[in-house]
């Protein structure tokens, strides 16, 4: 059953549908929520408040878009928006010399099982890049594509793997250089 | 894509190649287990059916936030202006200067957001902090 017929089946009622779509597109959610985000605890719940905003927006979905696309938009944009209001929010407080600890929204401490996922490379790396980077280098999507997801043209989607892919290979000599 | 392929003819060396940028982030395989997403989405779906609408289940706790909110501010005014009106007995002592405020509700780009209050711990400052509800 395609995609598509699924998202058909949702709306009239068949949730049984939207759990087939969910998990088709768990792991592929999660790979570039993680990426984006550079933490899988902030992905997890990137992942689970965006699968409920899909399925409230599966109305406007247009069948003849890919919806791994489709979702992929949804997602990542979800993604850069808390990024923003984090960024915000933290220099909002960071305006004022007292700082209420219990105000500040701290990034929650990775647990023991998640410290295999190496984040140094994505972390210097803007939101944007991080989703350029990923989505060029795991999933093959081509600048018109990724302009797509990020909601900007080719050119601007260009600018955005470039700069990724500047800055990662200045990360890699860094690295090397480094070592004994 | 031509104008990314021009770009890595002009840049060359100081791109990172596809293999590097593979390694450098994070894979579907290297996530290892994916947590399942079904039982928090269908416990979220639960509790909007509780309501029956999704929208009035939020414009409620919205209600509720506001309504908190204002009710602080009540019982600050009405702490606040007996002191600053009581006729005879001794004079009051110098307030600090007070700033009331009253929220009765906060829109960006005419949505309804959600309205967050902090106040330090020497009281001496109250933020008021609004974002967009997701």
């Amino acid at each position: 059953m395609t995609d598509s017929e699924l998202v058909r089946e949702c709306l009239v009622g068949k949730m049984e549908s939207y759990r087939e779509l969910m998990d088709r597109y768990r792991d592929h959610a999660m790979a570039i929520a993680v990426n984006i985000l550079a933490n899988r605890e902030d992905a997890e719940d990137a992942c689970q408040e965006a699968f409920l905003k899909a399925y409230r927006s599966l109305g406007r979905f247009d069948a003849n878009r890919s919806y791994k696309n489709w979702f992929y938009a949804l997602l990542s944009n979800h993604c850069l928006d808390l990024i923003r209001k984090r960024t915000r929010f933290k220099g909002f407080l960071g305006r004022f010399r007292y700082e209420d600890p219990a105000a500040v929204v701290a990034p929650p401490a990775s647990s023991a099982s998640f410290e295999e996922l190496d984040f140094r490379y994505l972390r210097p790396l803007t939101p944007k890049e991080r989703t350029a980077l990923f989505l060029w280098s795991q999933e093959g999507y081509s600048t018109a594509e990724i302009a797509t997801i990020l909601g900007c043209s080719p050119n601007t989607a260009g600018v955005h793997l470039h700069r990724a892919r500047v800055k990662l290979r200045t990360l890699l000599k860094e690295t090397k250089n480094v070592r004994p | 894509m031509s104008d990314h392929k021009s770009h890595v003819e002009e840049y060359g060396d100081d791109l990172a190649t596809l293999d590097e940028a593979r390694s450098a982030t994070i894979s579907r395989e290297r996530l290892g287990d994916v947590k399942d997403f079904w039982p928090g989405f269908t416990a979220s779906m639960g509790e909007k059916r509780s309501t029956n609408d999704v929208r009035i289940g939020a414009r409620l706790a919205r209600q509720w936030a506001l309504g908190a909110a204002g009710l602080l501010v009540v019982i600050g005014v009405s702490v606040l202006v007996p002191k600053l009106f009581r006729h005879g007995g001794p004079p009051a002592p110098p307030e600090k200067a007070a700033v009331n405020f009253r929220i009765d509700s906060v829109k960006i780009d005419e949505e309804p957001a959600q309205a967050l209050i902090f106040q330090t711990q020497d009281q001496g400052s109250t933020f008021v902090w609004v974002e967009k509800q997701l």
